[in-house]
């Protein structure tokens, strides 16, 4: 039976084993390496000392995250990062959804064209646009600082929230809105009737995206803030810089918890959307 | 009744439809037959509207549609893959032609039960389509277009989606309800079972053209050229020159291969010299006794059997012609009389069933 | 579809938001990295001449260094990156249970979703001079503040990115590999490091190179990791533009910077696509 088989040698083997012991290696390693900071920062947001102590914290407490809860500074980032990405983001989605539903009406030449226009932004550093912004408004009299974040924020969300119609628009399949018109349902009715509630789901899971992208951003904030107006980011950034201590730490847990359930309704929706037969990707 | 009138339809170089004209009467079933590009699909389109001719005319009842929109014109669609709306019940799906062709709200619901009462589907009218199975979600589909009453409906490759039981199930199914309802109906199919089950006129289209109308049994008997003879059924092909009138007969002729073999077919008027295709259908050759002597109108062939398939029903035999070339016979799978391979055999084929084609380019130019 | 006047009023406020939100901004930075700055003033004067000297500016060494710091970092971090990623990817497509194989890519997609001064923060208390490794590098008589240090924690921020960004977007191209062509390879004699060498390989270039683009550019672009992280100490073009705002209010230097960051970020894009279509134009003909 070993005739046609060329007999393998055992370093072969050994280097086959070696190989999938490095890569099983680099997953672990690649797991902690990811998990093991967001470990230290849990473990330390419950330290019960009132100072940065070196590891393990002798006992636990919620003085940190009461600190943050009650942190003038940083709860009126949350308040302010909460009412820019909310305005930027209602107002991202409804000229992306119309932006999308432009660039799917005209040639496949232009469509093409444009939508790389509209997406553009995304391949700009955000610094860049930060600064192009902080530059243009300042030279046109916009001062205010809630409206300079909302401007911000809003040409950091458009092309996610374009992208993601777009997306979910090619998603709904053509023989419906055929079938629909064939059925005596003209343009306007076909697209309220059937294109909108089966591309809904994709549109609403793209708007939460781009409001967790909104919810995150520092570097374009960074230079659109002022006395009162910063978000969240902003404000811890600012504190890690000032004075390193835990209230970040709690902070961040908070922030962990909220991204989870971001996930989880970006899931839920993705779930229900596969009852529709239709995907989303807004990555 | 639908009239198409010479339409064209290009789409970049290509031609999808080429002067394509066709009638079809009031209550009759027809059939667009071909391979995939042959332009039936875009036929189908430019009736349905989504396409709009480049030249030429549709007429739908009498009314000139070319240039409406598809929500103008009354016509019923039955996609491939349902085409039903995800997000609605199978009674809003039924409804949802009465409600935008401006049917009495009040008389909605019972119309929409009375349609799916005729497909059959009476209580599952709160489902969603994703609940249901492939051939309940085409009844389905075949009552939201028939609900309206549609002057025209069309199908495309409305089975295909199907497995081959359920297939041939639901095809006499949507026949008969057709049939009942007495729609105008075109089907849209590269299956010519599908066509020929269900349609009582066939018009064959190749590369944007209509290469032959007729029932099922003129294509398939007499095809009026070689490619829709060649893409129906199958069949035996040779190739023959004409050896001059007469033979005996005036009715008859014979035609000599490039083997040197001698066929006698019914008489196709040509020229003496004249080269023609000439085939035969599988299941009309006859294995008959050696040593037979041929009647006038008779052609024996004689060959060896390469290869024996029962394939349930019938029986496919491969002979291997002295010549080199092969001869498939079809026969009934009955019990007696299998040839066994290696053997020789002598086939007989009747004058009548040859079918005798000019030579595409060669015999009609001059 | 539909009549052009009404496509056009879908048009209008995604046209005028990208007017005034990216046009007229951009506009605006390559008009301001063209007029001479008079220090102690915020920005230049509406009527400032025009220069070319804030970008001559950014040929001296003091900004050169920022320019290849940025780039040595960006690109030392993204091939290790990729080097962890990539057997990540592979053994998640193909070891992992589908119920690990889930669990594993809702990890990913939540921790690139985590914000990212969480895991800067996480990365700062972990590795910087308050951590728990900051005794184990007393010991080998390595400051925290050594410069090399804090390139290399500045890495390990970037990497808390870059592994996820590059993990997805492999798994993505890896779950589209034939493993039947490995066992091909394999049946054939080759052992399995060979055969992953002549087929695995090759065919995921194109996702490598994907995830080469998307975690060079994040690279490039970072703005908090070596703002925090780097302690002033490792900075890069993004902390540069910054803190030409916030401290010295020379707009037309920071605006002839981010123009240059922009072209390094195009012609990395512009680079690595001619990669791919070549590679795909290569593969299409043979």
């Amino acid at each position: 039976m070993s005739a046609g088989l060329s007999p393998s040698r055992p370093w072969r083997r050994r280097l086959d084993g070696m190989l999938s012991g490095i890569s099983g290696a680099v997953v672990v390693l690649a797991f902690l390496f990811l998990l093991v900071p967001l470990g230290i920062t849990g473990l330390m947001a419950f330290d019960s000392r009132s100072y940065l102590g070196p590891l393990p914290p002798p006992s636990f407490s919620l003085q940190w995250f009461e600190r943050f809860l009650s942190d003038p500074y940083l709860m009126q980032g949350l308040r302010t990062s909460l009412m820019v990405s909310t305005t930027a983001v209602l107002i991202a989605a409804a000229a992306g959804v119309a932006t999308a539903l432009f660039l799917n009406r005209v040639s496949p030449r232009w469509s093409e064209l444009l939508t790389a226009f509209f997406v553009s932004p995304l391949i700009v550093p955000p610094v860049v646009i930060g600064f192009a912004l902080l530059l243009f408004l300042s030279q046109v009299g916009i001062v205010e600082g809630f409206v300079r974040l909302v401007c911000g924020h809003l040409i950091l969300t458009i092309p996610y929230t374009i992208r993601a119609t777009l997306a979910s628009l090619a998603g709904v399949d053509r023989t419906l809105l055929e079938a629909a018109s064939s059925l005596g349902a003209n343009e306007r009715r076909v697209f309220w009737e059937i294109t909108f509630p089966l591309a809904r789901t994709g549109i609403v899971a793209g708007a939460i995206f781009a409001f967790a992208i909104s919810m995150d951003d520092v570097a374009v904030s960074m230079f659109l803030t002022d006395a009162t107006s910063y978000t969240l980011p902003v404000a811890l950034v600012s504190n890690m810089r000032a004075n390193f201590d835990l209230t970040i730490a709690a902070a961040s847990m908070l922030l962990v918890l909220f991204t989870i359930l971001l996930i989880v309704v970006l899931d839920r929706l993705v779930g229900v959307d596969r009852v529709m037969g239709q995907g989303l990707h807004p990555a | 009744m639908l009239e198409v009138r010479n339409v064209t339809k290009h789409f970049g170089a290509t031609v999808a439809a080429d002067a394509v004209s066709f009638t079809v009467a009031q209550g009759e079933i027809v059939s667009l037959l071909g391979p995939s590009g042959c332009g039936k699909t875009t036929t189908l389109r430019l009736i349905a509207g989504f396409e709009r001719p480049d030249s030429g005319e549709i007429r739908i009842g009498g009314r000139d549609v070319t240039g409406t929109r598809p929500y103008e014109r009354n016509v019923g669609l039955l996609f491939q893959h349902y085409a039903l709306f995800p997000h609605m019940t199978v009674r809003d799906n039924v409804a949802y032609g009465l409600r935008h062709r401006g049917w009495p709200k009040a008389e909605i619901p019972d119309r929409v039960s009375a349609m799916l009462g005729l497909v059959k589907l009476q209580g599952l009218d709160a489902r969603l389509p994703a609940k249901l199975s492939g051939g309940q979600q085409q009844r389905v589909a075949l009552a939201r277009a028939l609900a309206t009453e549609p002057a025209v409906v069309l199908l495309d490759e409305p089975l295909s989606a199907l497995d081959a039981k359920l297939r041939h199930e639901l095809r006499v199914e949507i026949k008969e309800i057709l049939r009942s309802v007495g729609s105008t109906t075109i089907i849209v199919t590269h299956d010519q079972e599908e066509a020929m089950g269900m349609a009582a006129r066939i018009i064959v289209m190749e590369k944007g053209r209509i290469r032959q109308v007729g029932s099922p049994d003129d294509i398939y008997w007499r095809p009026g050229n070689r490619f829709v003879a060649g893409f129906v059924g199958r069949s035996n092909w040779f190739v023959g020159r004409a050896a001059g009138a007469g033979g005996g007969s005036p009715t008859l002729s014979t035609l000599t291969t490039e083997d040197g073999f001698e066929l006698r077919v019914a008489a196709p008027n040509g020229r003496a010299g004249a080269i023609y295709d000439v085939g035969i259908r599988p299941e009309r050759l006859e294995i008959v006794s050696p040593g037979a002597a041929p009647a006038a109108d008779e052609t024996l062939i004689v060959g060896t059997v390469l290869d024996v398939s029962p394939l349930g029903a019938e029986r496919h035999i491969v002979l291997r012609l002295p010549a080199g070339g092969q001869l498939t016979v079809i026969q009934p799978n009955r019990a007696a009389a299998a040839p066994g391979t290696g053997e020789t055999v002598t086939v007989r084929a009747r004058a009548a069933d040859w079918m005798v084609l000019p030579r595409e380019g060669e015999s009609s130019g001059v | 579809m539909m009549k052009p006047s009404r496509s056009g009023m879908l048009a209008l406020p995604g046209a005028a938001l990208y007017a005034a939100l990216f046009l007229l901004p951009m506009v605006a930075l390559g008009i301001e990295s063209l007029r001479l700055f008079t220090p102690g003033r915020v920005g230049a004067a509406p009527d400032a001449p025009f220069t070319l000297l804030n970008y001559a500016e950014l040929l001296e060494p003091g900004f050169r260094r920022f320019f290849f710091t940025t780039l040595r970092v960006s690109f030392v971090t993204t091939v290790v990156g990729l080097a962890i990623a990539f057997p990540l990817a592979y053994r998640i497509v193909r070891s992992f249970s589908s119920r690990w194989r889930a669990i594993a890519i809702g990890g990913l997609v939540t921790f690139i979703f985590l914000s990212a001064v969480v895991k800067t923060y996480a990365v700062e208390l972990s590795l910087g001079s308050v951590g728990p490794v900051a005794p184990l590098l007393r010991a080998v008589g390595l400051s925290a503040n050594n410069s090399t240090y804090i390139e290399f924690v500045v890495g390990a921020g970037l990497l808390q990115f870059i592994i996820p960004i590059a993990a997805l977007t492999l798994i993505g191209s890896i779950q589209n590999l034939d493993p039947r062509l490995v066992e091909a390879a394999q049946s054939l004699g080759a052992p399995t490091w060979k055969s992953h060498l002549s087929t695995t390989l090759p065919l995921s270039v194109q996702g490598l190179l994907a995830a080469f683009l998307l975690s060079f550019t994040f690279a490039i672009s970072a703005f908090v990791v070596p703002m925090i992280l780097g302690k002033g100490r490792v900075q890069f073009l993004s902390n540069m533009i910054y803190n030409r705002f916030s401290e010295v209010a020379n707009y037309p230097s920071g605006a002839a910077i981010s123009l240059v960051t922009l072209v390094v970020c195009f012609a990395t894009i512009y680079l690595v696509t001619r990669l791919v279509t070549a590679r795909a134009q290569a593969r299409g003909e043979g």
